[in-house]
Formats: structure tokens, C-alpha cells, sequence
């Protein structure tokens, strides 16, 4: 069990590297750059890894991106659900 | 719920180059209000950047390098700097210039120039490392 953080757009190396590692009971979490998944909502991992992958929502509201996650019903944290993810994981790893 | 668990922090973005100074910021403070404790904070590569004292970015924007003084002031968490990689950037504490024959140093307390066996350290006594890059 595994919480990975991306922190680059969906269609970098780091990304394809993530979505390779990524695990059946692992969650991702979308910081930075990786939050412009938002304008994607046909991207396959958003449904390979339903209700266990997620866009950090300051990040979404720094760019401007926060209304079109909300109106794609794409799943959101903030800061307070960040902690509370890496909580629930021991081992941590941030793709960049 | 899990209460009291040690974060470790690793930084490797420079400040207003890259993001990740702001975000591990903003998590550190996140981390606090759950109620949890952070062991340190260990900055590298360009992320040894953030300790640079003569940071004198416009008024209306925030001051990381402040904004971590304030973080060790209230918390007490250690901000330790890899000291290989800051020399190699310009980076010196006051013994360290001296050491190097330079006129002026630009790290000073809270931040610590210290090797990577701090850092393995960190790695192993947080319950918790997350790495901002």
C-alpha cells in the first residue's frame, strides 16, 4: 500500500512512470502541475484508479482550474486531506 | 485517526522557480494543525536555495526564506541545508566562508549546513518522508 504524489502535467515521464507503479490498493494524490488532469476528464486513470485518486484543490484554485474540476465531478482534497491521505500510508512516493 | 506522527520533509525545488518550496510550506503547516510533529526539514539540491538569508523578494510577495524562520521560531523544527550542494550554489554559512577564503556568507541559523547522513537519518526516525519536487 503506497501513496504516490504526482507533481507534473498527466502526459510527462513522470506521469507514464507513476501509471506504471501505480498499485491495486495504492492511491495517487495531483499536486502542482499534475492538477491540469482537470481539463482532462477522459484521461484513463482517472477511472482505472476510481475513488482512490485525487487533485489537490489550492493547487486547482492557483491555476484556475478549480470550477472546471468541479464541473467534470472530478474528486478533490486540500491541505487538511492531504495530511489526513498520507496518514493512511506509510510509504510515500512523489513522481517529478 | 492517527495522532502524533513524525513527518520528514525533503525540498528540492528553489524558491520562485519551482513550486514545491510553497507546497511543502503549506503541507508543514497542514501537518501541524492535525495535531502531528515534524521532525525536520532537509533541503536539496536546488531546494538549498530556500536557505539563502539575502532573499529580499517584493513586499507583497511571501518570503519562504522568512516564512521557514517563522516555521522554526513557532515549532521548533530543524531546517537542515546538504551542505555539498549548497556550496556548490553559492551558499555559506559564516564558517564555511571563512573556511573558503570568502568575504560574505548568506546561510545562518535557523538554517544548518550538514551532510547527508542528516538526512538518512531523518529518513529513518520520521514515521512519515514526503518528498516536494
Amino acid at each position: 500500500m503506497m501513496l504516490h504524489i504526482l507533481t507534473k502535467t498527466p502526459d510527462s515521464s513522470a506521469s507514464i512512470e507513476m501509471q506504471q507503479a501505480v498499485g491495486e490498493q495504492d492511491s495517487v494524490l495531483l499536486i502542482e502541475e499534475a492538477v491540469s488532469a482537470a481539463l482532462d476528464p477522459a484521461w484513463a486513470v482517472w477511472e482505472q484508479h476510481q475513488s482512490r485518486i485525487f487533485l489537490l484543490s489550492e493547487d486547482l484554485i492557483a491555476r484556475g482550474l478549480a470550477s472546471i474540476a468541479v464541473d467534470n465531478e472530478l474528486p478533490m482534497l486540500d491541505m487538511d486531506g492531504f495530511v489526513a491521505l498520507t496518514e493512511q500510508y506509510a510509504k510515500i512516493v512523489t513522481w517529478y | 485517526m492517527h495522532h502524533g506522527l513524525h513527518y520528514g520533509l525533503l525540498v528540492m525545488g528553489a524558491p520562485y522557480s519551482s513550486p514545491a518550496p510553497h507546497s511543502a510550506l503549506r503541507f508543514a503547516h497542514a501537518i501541524i494543525a492535525r495535531g502531528h510533529k515534524i521532525a525536520g526539514v532537509f533541503f536539496y539540491h536546488d531546494g538549498v536555495h530556500n536557505g539563502a538569508s539575502l532573499m529580499a523578494p517584493p513586499q507583497d510577495e511571501l518570503n519562504l526564506h522568512e516564512a521557514w524562520r517563522e516555521l522554526n521560531q513557532q515549532h521548533a523544527i530543524p531546517l537542515d541545508i546538504c551542505i555539498a550542494a549548497a556550496l556548490r550554489r553559492g551558499l555559506m554559512s559564516e564558517s564555511e566562508a571563512q573556511r573558503h577564503g570568502q568575504p560574505a556568507f548568506n546561510v545562518a541559523p535557523p538554517f544548518e549546513l550538514t551532510g547527508l547522513g542528516q538526512l538518512l537519518d531523518l529518513q529513518q526516525r520520521a514515521d512519515r518522508f514526503i518528498t516536494f519536487a
